[in-house]
C-alpha cells in the first residue's frame, strides 16, 4: 500500500519514500510554489485529484477547460509565476488548446497538466483518448507524455523550469491514469533553479549604443518582453537618460508609464496617431521585447522606411524575422539594458520632440460624449478615473472595448493590463481576471468585457461566486460584435451580417449566478453604478453598461495597408467640434 | 536555393513531427531526408530543402527552439551553430567616435 501524502513532506530531508506517482506529482507542485490550480476533473485525472485533496493548493473548479487555461494565464501575468491548469483526458485536454495557443503567442508561463487514458489503451481509440501531445506540439514550448512513473516528478520540475525560462510559454505534461496510480521511489523535490540571464555580445552592444547616442529621430518601441523580463525600471532609466520618446505595444502597456511626458502611448492599428507617425518617421527604432507584428507595422514594405533598428530580444527567432535588425542584441531585455545603459549618451532630440508635440496637438485621442447614450470610450475613461488611485489590475477581452481600453486606460506599472494580444481570443478576459485575483488577492481586479466576448466564458462567474472572489466585471454592451461590425461598416459597404446580438439582461444574469449586478443606461448613471460595484465585497460584481452600438474605434488603418492610410478620427464625427481629449 | 540542415537531436517519439511542422509553417517542402540513430537517444537528421537564405536562417533558429534539438549546422560548417548573427567589426565612424 502506498504512503499517504503529507503536505509538509517536500520540506523534509531528502530520503527516498515509496509513494503513488500522483502523490509525488502533487508534492512536486507544492515544492514548485503552486498555490492555485485551475481545472476540471474527469475519470482519468481522478488519481491526481485524490492526491491533491490534502495538498495546500487551492483548486478552482472551472466550468470549461478553456477557462482554466485563461485563468492560469491571468494568474501568471499578475504574479510572474507559472499558472497551472489541469484537465482530464480527451475533450478535457482538447478544450485547453485555445488557451495554450494564446499563452504561446503572448509568451505566458503556463504549466498544463492533462490526464490520459491508461497505457494499454493508448493508440486504441479508447473512451476519451485524444493525442493531446500531437495536437499541442505546435502551441507549446514543449510537451511530454510520461510513460515511466519514475520520471513523473522530474517531468513536473522540468515543466516549470521550461515554462518560465528564456522566452516564457506554455508546457504540457500528459500522464496516463495507470502512471498516476503506480508506486514509485520518490525523494523530495528541489526548489526551482534560475538560469543565468543571457547577455548581449559586448561588441554589438557598443555599436548599438553608438547608434542610439547619435540618432536624431529615435523611438523606444517597448513590448511584452519588457514586462516578462522585469525590465521596466531599466526602460525608464534609458528613456530618462536619453529623452527618447517611448511607445508601447498592447502587451507592453505599463512597461513605461503612459502618463509620463516621454510616452506617446500605444502604437499599432488602433494606437495613437502620433505614436504611429513617430514610429514611421524615426531614424532609429530601439525595439525591446517586441516583435514587429503586422498590427504594428501594417504593410512591412512601407513601414518606417528611414529607420535603422536596434532589436533586443531573448528569442533569437524574433530578431530579423519581420524587420531586419541592423543592431541585433540577443539576450534578456533586463540584462541587455543594464549592459547598454552605461554606454549610451543622450542624443539631440529637441527638434524631434517639437515635431512629436505638434502631432500630439494635431491628433489627440478623443471622443464626444453628448446626449443620453453612453459612449464606450466615456464608460472606460470614467472607470479609469474612478479607480486609478487604487492601482487596479485590468483584464480585457477582445474586440472594440479592448482597443478603447488600450487607448483610454492609462497604465503606469507593468502587470496591470492583462489582455489577449497575439491570438486575440474572445472569452479570455473573465477567466483571466479570476486567475489574476487568485494570484493577487490584495489588488482590485477589474475585467472589462464586451457583450459578445463575455458570453463566451461567462460561466466563470459561477467559479468566482463559489470562491468569493471580489472581482469586478464591466460589460460594455453595444448589442453586437462591434469590431466585426466595424469592419463590415468600413470595408464591406455596410453589409451587416451576423453581428447583431440579442442579449440577456446581464445584471439579472449576474444575479442568477449569485453575483451582484448593476446596470447603467445613461451617462449620468455611470459613476454611481461603478461606486456601488466597487463597494461590493465577498464576491464578484457585474456592471452592465448599455452603450452606443454604432460607435467605431479610431484611429485605424486597414489590415495589411501602410500606416499612411490611417484614419485618425471617425469621419462622421470629424466635422463636429466639441471633443473630450485624453 | 538548396539548403542542407544537419540536425543533432534527442530521438524521442514525435520529434519528426515537430521538425516537419517548422518546415511546413514556412511553406518549405522537405526534398530530402536522412535519419541516423546514434548512441542512446542521440540521433542525426539531414534535411534538404529549397529555401532562400533568409528563410533558411529563420528555420535554423526555429529548429534550435525545440527542446529536443541540440544543434543545427550549415551544410559546410561542421558542428557549429549556423544561425549566430554575423557581428561585423566597428565601422570607421564608430572607431573614431
Amino acid at each position: 500500500m502506498s504512503a499517504q501524502f503529507q503536505p509538509a513532506a517536500q520540506f523534509q530531508p531528502r530520503e527516498k519514500t515509496r509513494v503513488r506517482a500522483a502523490n509525488a506529482m502533487a508534492a512536486e507542485l507544492v515544492a514548485q510554489g503552486v498555490t492555485h490550480i485551475f481545472g476540471h476533473p474527469g475519470g482519468a485525472s481522478l488519481p491526481l485529484y485524490d492526491a491533491l485533496l490534502p495538498a495546500p493548493i487551492t483548486h478552482l473548479l472551472m466550468r470549461h477547460e478553456q477557462c482554466a487555461a485563461h485563468a492560469a494565464q491571468g494568474y501568471a501575468r499578475a504574479t510572474g509565476r507559472p499558472g497551472v491548469c489541469l484537465a482530464t483526458s480527451g475533450p478535457g485536454a482538447t478544450n485547453l488548446i485555445t488557451g495554450l495557443t494564446d499563452a504561446m503567442l503572448d509568451s505566458t508561463p503556463v504549466v498544463a497538466l492533462t490526464a490520459q487514458v491508461a497505457t494499454p489503451l493508448l493508440g486504441r481509440d479508447g473512451f476519451q483518448e485524444a493525442d493531446i501531445i500531437g495536437m499541442t506540439a505546435p502551441v507549446t514550448k514543449h510537451n511530454w507524455l510520461v510513460l515511466d512513473p519514475q520520471e513523473l516528478p522530474g517531468a513536473v520540475r522540468e515543466a516549470f523550469r521550461l515554462a518560465s525560462s528564456g522566452r516564457p510559454g506554455p508546457v504540457l505534461v500528459d500522464v496516463p491514469r495507470d502512471v498516476l496510480q503506480a508506486e514509485i521511489e520518490w525523494e523530495a523535490g528541489t526548489p526551482p533553479t534560475s538560469l543565468p540571464l543571457r547577455r548581449a555580445d559586448p561588441v554589438a552592444l557598443r555599436r548599438a549604443a553608438f547608434a542610439i547616442s547619435n540618432a536624431r529621430r529615435p523611438i523606444l518601441y517597448v513590448g511584452g518582453g519588457v514586462v516578462s523580463s522585469g525590465a521596466s525600471a531599466e526602460v525608464r532609466r534609458l528613456a530618462k537618460k536619453t529623452r527618447i520618446p517611448v511607445t508601447t505595444t498592447l502587451m507592453g502597456k505599463g512597461a513605461y508609464p503612459e502618463t509620463d511626458a516621454l510616452s506617446v502611448g500605444m502604437l499599432g492599428m488602433h494606437g495613437t496617431a502620433y505614436a504611429n507617425w513617430a514610429m514611421n518617421g524615426s531614424d532609429l527604432i530601439v525595439a525591446v521585447g517586441a516583435r514587429f507584428d503586422d498590427r504594428i507595422t501594417g504593410k512591412l514594405a512601407t513601414f518606417a522606411p528611414h529607420a535603422k533598428v536596434v532589436h533586443i530580444d531573448i528569442d533569437e527567432v524574433e530578431i530579423g524575422k519581420n524587420r531586419k535588425a541592423d543592431y541585433p542584441l540577443h539576450g534578456d531585455a533586463r540584462a541587455v539594458l543594464q549592459q547598454l545603459l552605461p554606454l549610451v549618451g543622450a542624443p539631440d532630440t529637441a527638434a524631434w520632440w517639437k515635431e512629436i508635440e505638434a502631432w500630439k496637438a494635431k491628433a489627440p485621442l478623443s471622443y464626444r460624449q453628448e446626449g443620453d447614450v453612453i459612449l464606450p470610450q466615456f464608460a472606460i475613461d470614467r472607470l479609469w478615473r474612478l479607480t486609478r488611485g487604487l492601482d487596479p489590475i485590468l483584464t480585457t477581452d477582445v474586440g472594440q472595448h479592448q482597443m478603447w481600453a488600450a487607448q483610454f486606460w492609462k497604465c503606469d506599472e507593468p502587470g496591470r493590463f492583462i489582455t489577449s494580444g497575439g491570438l486575440g481570443t474572445m472569452g479570455f478576459g473573465l477567466p483571466a481576471a479570476l486567475g489574476a485575483q487568485c494570484g493577487r488577492p490584495d489588488r482590485l481586479v477589474v475585467n472589462l468585457n464586451g457583450d459578445g466576448s463575455f458570453q463566451q466564458t461567462m460561466q466563470t462567474l459561477a467559479t468566482a461566486v463559489e470562491a468569493r472572489l471580489p472581482l469586478k466585471v464591466v460589460v460594455i454592451d453595444n448589442q453586437g460584435l462591434g469590431m466585426v461590425r466595424q469592419w463590415q461598416d468600413l470595408f464591406y459597404d455596410r453589409r451587416f451580417f451576423s453581428v447583431a446580438l440579442k442579449n440577456p439582461d446581464f445584471a439579472k444574469l449576474a444575479g442568477a449566478f449569485g453575483a451582484a449586478g448593476f446596470t447603467a443606461r445613461r451617462p449620468d448613471e455611470l459613476d454611481a453604478v461603478y461606486e456601488k460595484a466597487l463597494a461590493v465585497t465577498g464576491g464578484p460584481a457585474l456592471v452592465h453598461v448599455v452603450t452606443d452600438p454604432a460607435e467605431n474605434c479610431f484611429p485605424m488603418w486597414p489590415a495589411g495597408q501602410s500606416i499612411d492610410t490611417m484614419v485618425v478620427e471617425d469621419p462622421r464625427h470629424a466635422a463636429k467640434s466639441t471633443k473630450k481629449k485624453s | 536555393m538548396e539548403q542542407i540542415f544537419e540536425i543533432t537531436v534527442q530521438d524521442v517519439p514525435g520529434l519528426l513531427a515537430r521538425v516537419e511542422a517548422i518546415f511546413r509553417r514556412q511553406r518549405t517542402p522537405i526534398r530530402g531526408f536522412f535519419f541516423e540513430g546514434g548512441e542512446g537517444r542521440a540521433a542525426h537528421l539531414t534535411i534538404t530543402a529549397r529555401a532562400t537564405a533568409d528563410v533558411a536562417s529563420l528555420l535554423r533558429k526555429q529548429l534550435m527552439r525545440l527542446v529536443d534539438v541540440h544543434a543545427v549546422a550549415d551544410s559546410g560548417a561542421g558542428a557549429a551553430r549556423a544561425f549566430a548573427p554575423p557581428e561585423s567589426q566597428f565601422t570607421f565612424e564608430e572607431k573614431t567616435a
